[in-house]
């Protein structure tokens, strides 16, 4: 760091956060649209997926902006390697939305109606989960004594989806389904379900960094 | 004439400016050693804030501490000044060379109860009592400060809302004030150790001040030239401290120095950052501080001052022989 310091790099990376956690969002709210969607419809799943794709590649070009700058100097030595890490991971949630619609186009899992709803509320969660994420960066930067909660409450989000995604698996294996279309519904499932993972994972490298500083 | 002169002079100043340029040297790392090696400060920074406040520091207090050092004999002459200075400051260098921080006020101190005793002269045990009990008060004197601070921003950073902006905007402002202060308190307190004898016992016609001033330059070139050496012991083994908890304990430990110059006496930075750190440690409790080192680096401190009056007794009889 030089004597003359003017806090100009860690603005631009916190701007940068800001438009990339945008574009994240927007990964994975093309999510439950893709799943609601029909082939007929004027927008279908596919189109969706496109979305998704180009919105992914929108929050790698931001990603590596920001350890641009951080690889200059913003931010202190002993905090880079963590927000780092950190924009790693939250740009792991647009890649795991990316391989939801990839998966989803490729093999289009015939899914029911009753199925479809589960799904559902598991974006929803995911989206519920993304909300306290957002907010916990937020905080991040402004605030320490909000995160640990928010962190906390991501946690709870993510359990719930785990449950979800178990009862949803057991109601699958049970149907007359092929074996096969099976296993594909719960590849998707699994897949699905890694987006508030890596959430969860995130969260706690936010977590980590805060408990780490506070004095 | 003139030449001859000012050769003589040179010579003379010669042991007190290299024992300047190993105090440089060797405690620049105390304030600026964590912050250099964990990539906060660059070094060409530190090194630039300390020159410049090491001789402020020097300049505008550090006559202060002179005739503590400069008294603790009564009467040296100016060959014993000599083999003090020389002794102490090849002591110095020898623990600079192999990166280890010492405190070069008990190398003087030592060097000047070596060569004192050995001459006979009469010593002034009042001002020798006076600097031993600032020497245990030092590393006190640092962990109840550096406790007390960290309990108190402790204390502040829970009721205030902050995040990792603040965070980074204060750590990275706080190291260069605080490191600026630690060199301010530097210059101050232990410019004595350097020309304090010289200005009490040598008669060159140089006021206090301008001796001050002198001593102040020779830290800063030691500071310029020699300091990365020990800044990387020093700057490793404190790394594992959080930066919050470093920045305080550079600032307890200048400011116990600080204090001690006021007191007039130059103490060690050495003990009084590791009392600093201990202390800003034990707000987490006791258990996280970890005595076996504190013992080790005591062990150290003993060693300093006998090494150093070792040096330069084995100097004083070389001149009384030559002489």
């Amino acid at each position: 760091m030089s004597i003359f310091y003017d806090g100009k790099g860690e603005r631009e990376v916190r701007e940068l956060v800001k438009q990339h956690l945008d574009v994240v969002r927007e990964c994975i709210s093309n999510v439950p649209m893709m799943i609601k969607a029909r082939k007929e419809d004027e927008l279908p799943p596919r189109e969706y997926s496109f979305k998704i794709h180009s919105k992914e590649k929108e929050a790698d070009t931001l990603r590596r902006k920001i350890l641009a700058l951080i690889e200059k100097g913003a931010f202190l030595p002993t905090i880079r390697g963590e927000l780092l890490s950190l924009m790693e991971r939250v740009d792991g949630i647009a890649n795991a939305a990316e391989s939801v619609g990839d998966y989803y186009i490729l093999f289009e899992p015939d899914f029911s109606e009753s199925e479809k709803e589960q799904l559902l509320q598991i974006c929803d969660k995911s989206c519920r989960s993304y909300d306290k994420l957002e907010k916990a960066l937020s905080a991040l930067f402004e605030n320490f004594n909000l995160v640990v909660p928010l962190c906390t409450e991501i946690e709870a989000l993510e359990e719930e989806v785990d449950k979800i995604e178990w009862y949803l698996n057991k109601e699958i294996f049970s149907n007359k389904d092929s074996l096969a279309m099976n296993i594909l519904k719960r590849d998707f499932i699994k897949l699905l379900c890694d987006i508030s993972d890596r959430m969860e994972n995130a969260s706690d490298v936010i977590e980590i960094l805060v408990v780490k500083r506070k004095a | 004439m003139f030449i001859l002169k000012a050769l003589v002079s040179i010579a003379k100043i010669f042991p007190g400016a290299f024992l300047g340029w190993g105090l440089g040297a060797n405690n620049t790392s105390n304030t600026f050693g964590t912050a250099v090696e964990t990539g906060m400060v660059k070094f060409r920074d530190a090194v630039i804030i300390t020159s410049v406040f090491v001789i402020l520091g020097a300049f505008l207090e550090g006559e202060k501490t002179f005739t503590t050092v400069g008294n603790i004999f009564r009467d040296l002459r100016p060959e014993y000044v000599f083999s003090i200075s020389l002794g102490t400051a090849l002591s110095v260098a020898f623990f600079t060379r192999i990166k280890i921080p010492i405190s070069t006020s008990q190398a003087i101190v030592g060097a000047i109860l070596g060569v004192g005793f050995i001459s006979g002269e009469k010593l002034n045990l009042a001002i020798l009592v006076k600097i031993v009990i600032c020497w245990i008060a030092t590393p006190i004197g640092s962990f109840i400060i550096g406790y007390l601070m960290y309990v108190l921003l402790k204390w502040i950073f829970s009721k205030i809302r902050y995040g990792i902006t603040f965070y980074n905007v204060f750590i990275k402002v706080g190291l260069l004030v605080v490191g600026a202060f630690g060199a301010y308190s530097l210059g101050a307190n232990n410019v004595g150790t350097v020309s304090g004898i010289y200005s009490e016992h040598m008669n060159m016609g140089l006021s206090p001040k301008m001796w001050a001033l002198i001593g102040g330059i020779a830290i800063s070139t030691g500071v310029i030239t020699y300091s990365k050496n020990v800044m990387e012991t020093v700057g490793k083994k404190i790394t594992e401290l959080a930066p919050l908890m470093a920045l305080v304990a550079v600032l307890a430990h200048a400011i116990t120095a600080y204090i001690f110059t006021h007191i007039k006496v130059p103490v060690s930075t050495s003990q009084a950052i590791v009392g600093a750190v201990a202390g800003v440690g034990a707000v987490n409790g006791l258990r996280y501080v970890n005595f076996k080192v504190v013992t080790g680096i005591s062990m150290g401190w003993l060693m300093t001052p006998v090494l150093s009056a070792v040096f330069s007794c084995l100097l004083f009889l070389i001149l009384k022989v030559i002489l």
